[in-house]
């Protein structure tokens, strides 16, 4: 990776999790979600080891699904422990489950 | 014209963008958390939001947890701190401001002497109140009092604490007593066996002279190549660690994960290293091992093998461990293989420096540091009166000659001894003194020579 591109992710990375502090002192976003979001950021841009988490919730944001479903799926995510590898695997195992469905 | 000049000295008392520089090191480099979290407090930063935000990242490391951008915001939010958007500001300004200079130290020399720099400020405002409130005050009780105050701020370490004849007497006299008093209860309850005053070095005879390892001693250990250098630094080790419990930082400059933690198979269970090596063991030697590293999951045993081991390097893995793990000790073995300081100095000017350094870390950070020192094939150490400067306990370990195994009377009186460790000094007690030992070199395991009983 040059540079400029570590540069530029590091941006991102500083943004991305300003606005979702931002977001959560504002009450746009509950705690757990802030700590979701915040958690997901560190594992994409810090721990680099998110891919198969990545490529599910892509999915899921490509599906039009009813809300109970979406809102099913929310759950699973806010409750996981995204440190926990074992626990995250079968988080996505079972959003895939869900998807699939569909 | 005072209020101009007040002003004008206000702007000197703080550096902001140094605070934010160590800061910004902190959330980017283990190395700067290191660096920071032990010669910084929270009281050095100016800014109460540096300070914050400092605390923040200290008690992140503390507890393992890498203190990002992200964790600082998640921990901020958790404890009500971080809750004005302006606050968030300025800690995305640090985070975004970070600047991979390596000039960590020189960041926080600014802020800690601009912390210094603020103390004076408020000796002289305080002096002058004093002045103007009270003038009639006499002059001799003020000048001893801001002498007083003003040589603890130019101490180097403003911790620095000077004791008065009256503090001496006072702590000498405490000390006189507690050992009075503890000596005579060992005599009357428990039958003359003096407990500790620190760690268990694994050996009764060597505990009785010694009192065990104190924070803040430098040990040293010298044995020949293939005599039980490893062998003793694991029997420490295991005294310390698995038996009494306490956290012991081992750093292994030669052995690899796996031989070290085969080592502790054969140590643990009694069943020869050779055989544990091979796997040739049956299934209740099996079972037997099992349990032994039951025990040490369960111990303090933190093992940090470290081929490329700098006198540097030592400090700030012993500053990681004491803030993260709260070691009570570290070992290292072996200082000969350490890499240089300076390809130039002699073998006993990199010895006597790599000794120098690890007596005033173990002082700083109040642990026992013990160091293997490999002696020459004749038995000598090189630099070796020079180390024994520094160090407060000098050990040697060597195989005890057939021919005084056959000669020497007193020897005769213990159960098969074959190893001395001897005691070249002790600044604590006693030295000069031949401890006889038992080395079983096949299950790399040690004990005291038991005494035959007549």
């Amino acid at each position: 990776m040059t540079f400029k591109e570590r540069e530029k992710i590091k941006k991102i990375y500083d943004e991305t999790a300003t606005l979702i502090a931002d977001l959560a002192l504002k009450q746009n976003l509950s705690q757990d979600e802030m700590y979701f979001l915040l958690n997901l950021l560190d594992l994409i841009v810090i721990e680099r080891k998110s891919l198969p988490l990545t490529q599910v919730l892509h999915l899921w944001l490509q599906k039009d699904l009813n809300p109970a479903l979406d809102e099913e799926i929310k759950n699973l995510l806010l409750t996981s422990d995204l440190k926990d590898e074992k626990e995250l695997k079968k988080t996505i195992d079972n959003i895939r489950r869900l998807l699939a469905k569909y | 014209m005072l209020a101009r000049g007040y002003e004008k000295i206000q702007e000197y008392l703080y550096d902001l963008e140094s605070e934010r520089r160590v800061l910004s090191a902190m959330l980017h480099a283990e190395e700067a958390c290191i660096e920071a979290h032990s010669a910084l407090v929270a009281a050095d930063f100016y800014s109460p939001k540096h300070a914050t935000i400092f605390e923040l990242a200290c008690s992140l490391y503390e507890r393992e947890i890498k203190p990002t951008y992200v964790e600082i915001l998640k921990e901020g939010h958790a404890l009500g701190i971080l809750t004005n958007p302006k606050d968030i500001e300025e800690l995305k300004y640090i985070a975004e401001h970070y600047i991979d200079d390596e000039n960590i130290k020189y960041w926080i020399k600014r802020v800690k002497d601009k912390a210094r720099l603020r103390k004076f400020e408020a000796f002289l405002r305080r002096s002058y109140n004093l002045l103007y409130e009270n003038p009639e005050s006499d002059v001799d009780d003020i000048l001893l009092a801001a002498e007083e105050e003003l040589t603890n701020l130019t101490a180097l370490d403003i911790d620095d604490k000077i004791d008065t004849p009256e503090d001496l007497a006072k702590l000498g006299y405490e000390e006189v007593e507690k050992r009075f008093l503890r000596y005579k209860e060992i005599k009357e309850l428990n039958k003359g066996v003096l407990p500790l005053e620190g760690l268990p070095t694994g050996f009764s005879s060597l505990d009785n002279i010694t009192l065990g390892y104190k924070p803040g001693d430098l040990v040293i250990l010298g044995a020949q190549t293939g005599h039980g250098k490893t062998a003793f630094a694991l029997h420490t080790a295991r005294a310390v660690a698995v038996d009494a419990g306490k956290k012991v930082l081992y750093l292994n400059t030669e052995m690899s994960r796996v031989q070290i933690a085969l080592r502790w198979g054969s140590i643990l269970s009694g069943i020869e290293h050779e055989r544990i090596r091979k796997g040739d063991i049956n299934e209740t030697e099996l079972s037997i091992i099992f349990n032994a590293y039951s025990r040490l999951r369960d111990s303090g045993f933190y093992s940090y093998p470290c081929p490329n081991l700098t006198p540097e390097k030592t400090i700030s893995i012993a500053r990681k461990f004491k803030a993260q793990k709260n070691i009570d000790m570290m070992i290292i073995d072996y200082i000969g293989r350490m890499e240089k300081y300076d390809p130039r100095l002699s073998e006993w000017q990199i010895l006597e420096q790599i000794v120098k350094t690890q007596k005033v870390l173990a002082q700083n950070l109040q642990i026992v540091v013990m160091c293997l020192v490999q002696l020459n094939p004749d038995g000598t150490l090189q630099g070796a009166k020079r180390m024994k400067n520094e160090c407060d306990l000098m050990l040697r370990l060597s195989p005890i000659p057939k021919e005084e195994l056959a000669e020497n009377e007193e020897l005769k009186k213990y159960l098969n001894p074959n190893y001395y460790i001897s005691i070249e000094k002790n600044r604590d007690g006693k030295s000069g003194v031949l401890l006889p030992i038992q080395f079983d070199l096949k299950r790399q395991i040690m004990k005291d020579a038991e005494r035959i009983q007549l």
